[in-house]
């Protein structure tokens, strides 16, 4: 039986009327491939406030988060932690970003170009969407399981249901490029905002933080309040999310792109600066709703794929008519925003940097901003393929950041690297690159076969992601070494 | 020590939800502001651009 009512559907039906007109009013506002990838360098602060928190968070997150509050207690909420004390140094001190920005790059790779070369431009490229890819895969399906099992629908329409929304945003997106997806991100961070400080109002209040409190402790003991001494987590979730978070800030390609659109870098910073908090609401506000379902609904799915269900289940008993209507429509602003933006994104490194030597003369700004056109599009068409397809196994967090560790270690070695580092060279890069994919896809393979599960399960996603990192600068520091190269100024390298 | 954890994640909490309804106002406010200010300059450099 369905909880979703006429009500409920009259406001998502509003919602989604005023972001589908929303975004294809500015797309007359299109006329270079600067506007349609970093929206002319226009963007100002709270507009980048807004599109980075409404980007960083779709229902795949708050499913992942709700899991890690129902998983782990509030333990799970460090790398939201890690994430905003990461992405405030990184924004107070201007630690790599300063001089990305200062450079006028469109992507990442574009700056490696200058250090490493235009192979490790490319190279870098297919490691990037690989890695993004892949990571934004399971959106689809996660996405569409949250709001069955909240509305109560036919599990047989979440196929549907899923194609009409990736449709829709990929319609303006395809259209109106990072204008679409900021004007959209920005109703839509208004409309998720309020939904979710609405939902967890209530669940306080229905629940209340003493039962939510008391199912932790009985449940976790000491480690359902600090993740060092949880038996699941400890000291290696910890650093290897230090590392991740820190990786994150400074290279994940959806971030990146609201730095690189931002007026200038002071306003980046500032985007970074006042946006960092936000991350811990990010894990806090869907980890408490876990948490809130191990209260109400016990502990029946601890340690089982169905621990992603549990906060669906609970929302679905507990929502009135209403704000049913309200959580669905900031579910799908939290959605849609992610999934236009994350499109564009990898769809930017396509352009700029995969298919760059591909291009004998440069390409006019029409036809340039076509092939944009059509980049996003055929991302589009492989999420749909691949993300409806793909059956997630284990931890869909873990998941997440084994995907995003395959560029995240290498690219953040790179990066810094290439800003810091004058001896930093191509063998460093390419060895760099080839560790931080390797030991994630390894251990990616070894999750899934037989005869290597059991010795997967022992090294586990931390230590196998800290590995990547350790590897990843190794591999950096010894090739630049075996290969002396002519000194190059750094200045020129990133130069204003 | 427990004690003192619980009284860390509530006072957490707490930041989370004053910090995220305050930034939601503000930021509809001002973010506003910025898309307005976003597309008349985008007009103009438009503008700028046929004249030359």
């Amino acid at each position: 039986m369905t909880n979703f009512t006429l009500v409920d559907g009259g406001i998502v039906g509003v919602y989604i009327l005023m972001t589908m007109i929303a975004g294809f009013a500015v797309r007359k506002y299109v006329g270079k491939v600067e506007h349609f990838l970093l929206a002319g360098r226009e963007m100002n602060i709270y507009l980048g406030v807004a599109s980075l928190a409404a980007t960083e968070f779709g229902i795949v997150t708050c499913m992942y988060t709700a899991q890690n509050g129902y998983e782990f207690g509030f333990g799970g909420a460090t790398p939201g932690i890690l994430n905003a004390v990461m992405m405030l140094l990184v924004g107070l001190t201007g630690f790599c970003v300063s001089r990305l920005r200062n450079a006028n790059v469109t992507t990442i790779p574009e700056l490696f170009d200058r250090q490493f070369g235009s192979r490790i431009r490319w190279l870098s490229g297919v490691v990037i969407v690989l890695g993004g890819l892949l990571n934004m895969g399971v959106f689809l399906r996660v996405g569409g399981e949250f709001l069955v099992t909240v509305c109560g629908f036919n599990e047989k329409y979440l196929e549907i249901t899923m194609t009409v929304l990736l449709v829709a945003v990929a319609s303006y997106t395809i259209l109106g490029g990072m204008l679409s997806v900021l004007v959209t991100d920005y109703l839509q961070f208004i409309v998720m905002s309020g939904g979710l400080l609405a939902v967890t109002i209530l669940i306080l209040y229905k629940v209340g933080w003493t039962n939510i409190t008391d199912a932790v402790a009985a449940q976790h003991g000491a480690g359902g309040f600090n993740p060092f001494v949880h038996e699941k987590l400890g000291y290696s979730f910890v650093v290897y999310y230090a590392l991740h978070q820190l990786a994150v800030v400074l290279t994940w390609q959806t971030t990146i792109q609201r730095l690189l659109a931002a007026k200038n870098t002071r306003t980046g910073l500032k985007i970074y600066t006042r946006t960092s908090f936000f991350f811990v609401c990010r894990f806090m506000i869907p980890g408490l709703w876990g948490m809130a379902a191990l209260a109400v609904l016990g502990p029946q799915f601890l340690g089982t794929p169905d621990s992603l269900q549990a906060m669906p289940k609970l929302l679905s008993t507990i929502l009135p008519m209403g704000l049913m209507g309200v959580l669905i429509a900031a579910m799908l602003a939290a959605d849609m925003s992610t999934d236009s933006a994350y499109m564009l994104t990898w769809g930017s490194v396509i352009y700029n940097d995969i298919l760059a030597p591909f291009r004998k003369k440069n390409f006019s700004e029409k036809r340039g901003i076509l092939w944009n056109r059509m980049i996003v599009g055929c991302i589009g068409l492989f999420l749909l393929v691949y993300g409806l397809w793909y059956p997630l196994q284990g931890n869909l967090w873990n998941y997440l950041a084994i995907t995003g560790t395959i560029y995240l270690a290498s690219m953040s070695v790179l990066l810094i690297s290439c800003c810091y580092w004058k001896r930093a060279n191509s063998w460093g890069a390419a060895g760099a690159i080839i560790a931080g994919a390797t030991i994630p896809i390894a251990y990616l393979v070894m999750e899934q076969v037989p005869a290597t599960k059991d010795l997967a399960a022992t090294i586990g996603p931390y230590r196998s992601g800290i590995a990547t990192y350790i590897f990843a600068w190794s591999a950096m520091i010894v090739g630049s070494l075996l290969k002396p190269q002519p000194k190059m100024a750094i200045e020129e390298v990133t130069a204003v | 020590m427990t004690g003192g954890i619980h009284w860390f994640w509530l006072g957490m909490t707490i930041a989370v939800l004053v910090w995220y309804s305050t930034i939601t106002f503000y930021v509809a406010w001002r973010g506003a502001v910025d898309i307005k200010q976003m597309l008349g300059r985008l007009d103009q450099l438009a503008e700028e651009e046929k004249r030359l």
